[in-house]
């Protein structure tokens, strides 16, 4: 029967049969869309708000920012997850009992003041305190207070405080960088800041700075004790692997609490190691003696006539430790003499000095990590004077970092290695390497710098044993545009141990005031010099040097001895007077 | 034959649809126990972070100075109290000579305290 030819049938059983096979279709499709109607009547109405609210909740997505460390991987900078407490009124079924419970749990809460905010029945999200103990949390957690929640946020911690401020800089409320290592993570792209602290924590790399936490210490506790001492403005302070170019210590005092950022931004908490330059003074003359010797104008056996003051046009150049007589290249290094050094800088020529300030990098702004990177300060016109001040580190100003970095060059076999503040390996810091001055001339250098410990000016900065060598610096500040005798800028740059130094120091005290106890001087020699020295005496065994001793250097551990016993003993009776008068 | 063509395609879809809800249904409840692990794991990475971070407040040298400064008797190392290991044997003092205890042990260790208290 069903396959007859449909020609065949007639057309009342046709319409019939379509009438039949037409209901059952759209009885079909009528439950069908029965069937989704109720469904979507479902989403949208019932479970509909619960969606919308969640979205709301999770609408401002954070870049995960990855934990800072030091290089040893103590936590420098990390997020941690606080609760913050809010409330959906229209949900409360009971305002008084709530209030009532919340107050009872975060007692510093204005009852008055959150019944007000529950009462508002309309709205539907009221915060009723950001970030939360977890203790708290837990307490409020179990009330189960119908309406109540929280919302978990992250908050950027600095648990070592004050320490390294200047390097990790800080973040704005937004968890954005605004200053130091913390702003370089942002510049580096979010895909980069991401990929550090990835949610996935089981691969989330923290970034690793170069910083050793207990070599900050030292140097700032030593920088900080020193200001005191000296009545100084202000301190700065670097430690610098010269075989790497890490930035093991970086010191700008006086500093702030990255917790607290706004002070971040202050005028007198600026970063003088990057962010300010600096004439360097004295501490420059290793550089021409550098140049003077690669050049081959000079050698450590040549003479200088020291008697008469250098006169160029107008300008008669001194010396502060004048000796009127005729100086080896060794004694110009130890009196510090201006007159030696200025014609060591012109028998190289002004091209010469020129050239190789370039080379050195100081006629360049240095970039490291930081964004805070000052540019340096150059003479308009170069002549004759300004090469001869230029050499003793007189008319042109660079920042304190660009100092440390070119002593490490001249120490470490003539190898100019860009600073960093983040983890470097040997080979990185290898390819980085330009070879600027003859592994001789670094010899010599050596030479100079460990003889001004031994027999010369920075005679405080020797610790028994550590083979200590630097160079002292005591440059005038301008006051309004003229060379201030009185406001001094001190600075000392030391390396050890000198037979390979691996460590380079560059310390500088801002307008340190004369001492009795000083015979009344304020020159470098009197300050910095034995700040480094305290330094070098607290960091040398931390980095892993050993102390070597020969027949001549038990009569100065003896004296060194005496001497730093009797000033931990002097410190003790303050400190307990100190305790007893409070 | 048709008819029951038919009737094995609807068991058929019956059964296929029943074994589909049921993975489906089973699917579901293993993403609720992934979602939980995760949030579980989450909240232990969270923690750790948190144990960190105190510990690096806690071990911060500021800190630490001040304790040692408080609570020990010590100073910063001096350049002589530092020795290689071959160096040890000539800094090492002298044995001391053995002394055997004078008063001769009794049987009763209760009454020699008492005693030296005494």
């Amino acid at each position: 029967m069903t396959t007859t030819n449909p020609i065949s049938t007639s057309d009342t059983e046709l319409t019939f049969r379509g009438h039949k096979r037409l209901r059952l279709v759209v009885t079909g499709f009528a439950l069908g869309f029965a069937v989704l109607v109720g469904k979507l009547g479902w989403l949208t109405l019932v479970e509909g708000r619960q969606v919308s609210q969640t979205a709301q909740f999770d609408a401002k997505v954070r870049i995960p920012r990855p934990d800072i460390t030091d290089r040893h991987g103590n936590v420098l900078a990390t997020d941690i997850p606080v609760s913050s407490l809010y409330a959906d009124p229209a949900k409360m079924i009971d305002v008084d009992e709530a209030v009532e419970l919340l107050t009872g749990a975060l007692p510093e809460l204005n009852a008055q003041a959150l019944r007000r905010k529950l009462d508002k029945r309309k709205r539907r999200f009221v915060w009723i305190k950001r970030e939360v103990s977890p203790g708290q949390r837990e307490l409020i957690h179990n009330m189960g207070i119908p309406g109540v929640g929280f919302r978990s946020e992250t908050r950027r911690i600095y648990p070592m405080g004050k320490l390294a401020s200047h390097v990790l800089g800080s973040v704005d409320v937004d968890s954005h960088g605004i200053a130091g290592l913390e702003k370089f993570l942002d510049d580096q792209g979010a895909l980069y800041t991401a990929s550090l602290a990835e949610t996935e924590r089981a691969a989330s790399m923290p970034a690793q700075t170069s910083i050793d936490v207990r070599v900050q210490h030292a140097v700032t506790d030593e920088l900080r004790k020193s200001i005191a001492k000296f009545s100084a403005k202000a301190a700065a302070g670097i430690v610098l692997r010269s075989d790497t170019g890490e930035v093991l210590s970086l010191v700008s005092l006086p500093d702030y609490s990255p917790n607290n950022p706004k002070d971040a931004l202050k005028n007198e908490n600026v970063n003088r190691v990057t962010a300010g330059v600096f004439e360097l003074g004295s501490i420059i003359k290793a550089v021409t003696f550098a140049m003077a010797i690669d050049a081959g104008t000079a050698t450590l056996n040549s003479r200088y006539d020291a008697r008469y003051p250098l006169v160029i046009g107008r300008a008669r150049i001194n010396d502060f430790h004048a000796k009127r007589r005729i100086l080896s290249v060794p004694e110009i290094f130890m009196f510090s003499s201006n007159i030696g050094t200025g014609k060591m800088a012109l028998d190289v020529g002004l091209e010469g000095h020129q050239a190789f300030l370039r080379k050195m990098g100081f006629f360049d702004r240095l970039t490291t990590e930081l964004p805070e990177a000052a540019k340096p300060l150059l003479p308009k016109k170069w002549g004759k004077l300004v090469t001869v001040t230029a050499s003793f580190g007189h008319g042109f100003a660079v920042q304190p970092l660009q100092g440390a970095t070119v002593a490490a060059a001249l120490l470490n076999g003539g190898r100019l290695i860009p600073p960093t503040l983040l983890r470097r390996d040997a080979e990185t810091a290898e390819a980085l390497a330009q070879q600027v001055i003859k592994p001789s001339t670094s010899a010599d250098m050596r030479y100079l710098f460990k003889l001004n410990v031994d027999e010369g000016t920075a005679g405080k900065a020797g610790v028994p044993g550590f083979r200590v060598g630097g160079k002292t610096g005591t440059a005038e500040k301008v006051i309004n545009g003229r060379y201030s005798k009185n406001h001094r800028l001190n600075s000392f740059v030391g390396a050890f141990p000198m037979d390979d130094p691996k460590f380079v120091v560059l310390i500088m005290l801002d307008e340190p005031k004369p001492l009795p106890e000083t015979h009344g001087y304020a020159t470098s020699g009197w300050n910095a010099v034995p700040t480094a020295g305290k330094i070098i005496a607290r960091i040398a065994p931390l980095l892993g040097v050993m102390p070597k001793f020969d027949e001549t250097s038990s009569e100065k551990l003896k004296k060194y001895k005496t001497r730093v016993l009797k000033e931990r003993k002097k410190a003790d009776t303050q400190a307990s007077l100190a305790g007893a008068g409070q | 034959m048709l008819r029951l063509l038919n009737v094995i395609l609807v068991v058929g879809v019956l059964a296929s649809g029943f074994g589909l809800y049921t993975l489906e249904h089973r699917t579901r409840s293993v993403e609720r126990e992934i979602a939980r692990v995760d949030a579980g794991i989450e909240s232990e990475y969270e923690f750790i972070g948190l144990l960190n971070a105190e510990w690096s407040m806690l071990t911060r040298p500021q800190r630490l100075e001040q304790l040692a400064r408080n609570h020990l008797d010590l100073g910063p190392v001096l350049p002589d109290q530092l020795v290689e290991l071959n160096g040890l044997a000539d800094k090492l003092p002298a044995a001391p000579a053995h002394e055997p205890d004078k008063t001769p042990a009794s049987d009763d260790p209760m009454a020699d305290l008492l005693r030296m208290m005494q």
